[in-house]
């Protein structure tokens, strides 16, 4: 079996992430293991690794991981602790999907009340004038009969 | 078919149990072979006139197709010792509904009946013999169209979901013609009937000279009673009005000014109609933002109108549209009309009064000054309404996880509406802007930068997700064709419609 540490620097909901391989290692799984939730007993990493590690792929699996725990069993033995990073790992899945998308940051109709869009309380009054109106005035006389 | 056709239109036999075969539908009849003591004839008999279903005459229900099944319902009636089906009727393919009535209390019918359930879907013909039990209530039947097998629930009379008799939902609508065209409201022609076709009344557009020559001979010796007709007690009586109005008098020629009919010597233009247009033009409204920020409720507007004052409109039925405004005057009375044309139509029309009475006696004196104490009272008053929402204080703008700031539509509805002007007719108009014109009041944006970047814009499109890039919140999505557990999918789900980065 095949795990490759890394460090990923992207965010973590983005669907294409951008890591850093930091070493890779091979070993045998001795125990019955979640393939969504792994649990690795990992010996003679080293400091800079442990320090940066926060991704891992285990190649056998098909699976994209975060690290979401390491934890110092005694000297050189680290659990690192894995939970399937479903954005990375099927990205090409779900990039073939369509969707009701309700956001986006590129794609927009901005005639869909937005309802989180913030305007402060100052309004901007405009005022505009017609081009003509009342320029003249005149006496009326009425008179009874002709 | 375990039917005869009685004198009472019924079609029914005793002690058959043995299902027949379906032969033909001809002539609006339904022929099969029946059994009789489990031999089985080949005659054929009608079993009843295939007809159209009249729910009006037909008290009985006919429950909806569901899958597999077709549900036929009918109700026993009391009669006597024993209850007989009285009516029943079946969906048929085409929508039409078979009526089979059975006449009721036959004693001839024994203790037991048979009836036909029947249907054809996609040409094929379904049908079903059950015994109905004489005891009062209503059966619920239906037949698989697979197996035939027969279901039947007995409910008693009475029983059942008491809001029924209200009506089975089922599907409506889909049928709007999408049709947007409408008509043009242009504006309104001037009347073609005045005043001054009567005879009655004579409207002059005198000037100040002119004016001042009338008055001096009012108050001449000059003027003879004797000969002035009794049309009047005071000769002062035949100045109907003389008013100040703020439009140009179209004029039909100089005439000489006559008192009851007395020539006064002075020589006055006449006016030619009682009513004038006053066009004050157009002006285009043009979206400031291009969003919803440039409609109702985050965007305001209101129009002041000469002789009339300020009046809300609607900026949604503005908004975009060539505004058009044409005044109507009436210059006897003074009345006049506003007519407020939004692209080609005329949807608003405002009433005024323009013009400004000169006293010529004393009871006119008197009215004017009334009219104008009366419509300065109205001039100033703030009408606070709208405070729809709480305003955010203070105290709650920094409550841990309260966003600062209000959204565009609370601000909106947090303004009390507050009215620019009052009365300002006749005298007081005058005194007003003599322009109309439009008063906006729009949003001022908060806008972080990089805004779109973490959150994006409303869409409400359907894409696929390869080709959108950038911050995506997802909806709706159907997830399929991914090799991945419940619990993965669940989560793909979860996360897209949280929002995730493509």
């Amino acid at each position: 079996m095949t795990v490759n540490i890394s460090y990923n620097a992207s965010e973590k909901n983005k669907l294409t992430k951008s890591f850093t391989l930091l070493t890779s290692l091979t070993g045998e799984m001795v125990n019955e293991s979640s393939v969504t939730d792994p649990v690795l007993l990992i010996q003679n990493l080293t400091d800079s690794v442990v320090a940066n590690m926060n991704y891992a792929e285990i190649v056998e699996f098909n699976r994209k991981y975060f690290i979401t725990d390491i934890v110092h069993v005694r000297q050189n033995l680290y659990r690192v602790t894995l939970h399937v990073d479903v954005l990375s790992t099927y990205a090409e899945q779900i990039k073939n999907h369509s969707a009701v998308v309700s956001r986006q940051e590129n794609k927009w109709n901005l005639y869909l009340d937005d309802g989180v869009f913030k305007t402060y309380q100052n309004p901007q009054i405009i005022t505009k004038a017609f081009p003509s109106g009342f320029t003249t005035q005149n006496f009326v006389l009425a008179v009874a009969g002709g | 078919m375990a039917y005869i056709t009685t004198d009472k239109g019924v079609i029914t036999l005793c002690n058959i149990t043995n299902v027949v075969e379906f032969d033909k539908i001809e002539d609006g009849k339904v022929w099969v072979y029946y059994t009789v003591n489990n031999v089985l004839s080949q005659e054929h008999t009608d079993i009843f006139s295939l007809i159209p279903y009249s729910r009006a005459e037909e008290y009985q229900r006919i429950t909806a197709i569901n899958g597999n099944y077709i549900n036929a319902q009918h109700e026993d009636t009391p009669s006597g010792s024993n209850l007989y089906p009285y009516k029943y009727a079946m969906l048929l393919s085409d929508d039409s509904f078979v009526v089979h009535d059975t006449g009721g209390n036959d004693s001839y019918l024994g203790e037991s009946e048979l009836l036909l359930m029947y249907a054809e879907i996609g040409g094929t013909v379904y049908f079903r013999f059950r015994t109905i039990q004489n005891s009062g209530g209503r059966y619920y039947d239906a037949f698989d169209i697979e197996t035939s097998e027969l279901i039947s629930e007995w409910i008693e009379r009475g029983a059942g979901d008491p809001y029924e008799e209200g009506g089975i939902s089922g599907t409506g609508g889909g049928s709007g013609t999408f049709d947007g065209t409408g008509d043009a409201i242009g504006f309104p022609s001037l009347p073609t009937l005045s005043a001054v076709s009567t005879g009655f009344v004579t409207l002059y557009a005198p000037t100040l000279a002119q004016l001042n020559g009338l008055a001096s001979y009012m108050w001449s010796g000059g003027f003879d009673i004797d000969t002035f007709r009794k049309l009047f007690a005071d000769p002062m009586d035949v100045i109907l009005g003389l008013s100040i109005v703020p439009v140009a008098v179209p004029i039909s020629g100089a005439q000489d000014v006559k008192v009851g009919n007395i020539s006064t010597g002075i020589s006055m233009n006449k006016a030619s109609t009682q009513y004038v247009n006053v066009d004050c033009g157009s002006l285009q409204v043009k979206e400031y933002w291009g969003s919803c920020l440039d409609y109702a409720p985050n965007s305001k507007c209101q129009i002041f109108l000469p002789y009339i004052g300020t009046r809300s409109i609607d900026i949604d039925e503005i908004m975009g549209k060539t505004i058009h405004v044409k005044y109507a005057v009436d210059i006897l009375s003074g009345a006049l009309v506003a007519n407020i044309m939004c692209g080609s139509s005329v949807l608003y029309s405002f009433t005024g009064a323009c013009a400004s009475s000169i006293p010529v006696v004393s009871r006119d004196f008197t009215s004017i000054i009334s009219s104008a104490i009366q419509i300065a009272g109205n001039i100033g008053m703030a009408v606070a309404t709208g405070g729809l929402s709480t305003p955010v204080t203070a105290a709650s703008a920094v409550q841990l996880g309260v966003a600062a700031g209000q959204t565009a539509m609370n601000v909106a509805n947090s303004k009390p509406s507050v009215q620019h002007s009052g009365a300002v007719g006749g005298t007081s108009g005058m005194l007003s802007v003599q322009t109309p014109y439009l008063i906006f009041e729009l949003p001022r944006q908060s806008l972080p930068k990089g805004y779109n970047t973490f959150g994006g814009y409303p869409a409400n499109i359907t894409l696929q997700l390869g080709t959108c890039s950038g911050f995506t919140k997802v909806e709706m999505i159907h997830l399929e064709n991914i090799p991945a557990t419940d619990a993965e999918l669940n989560e793909i789900e979860t996360l897209l419609k949280a929002g995730v980065i493509l």
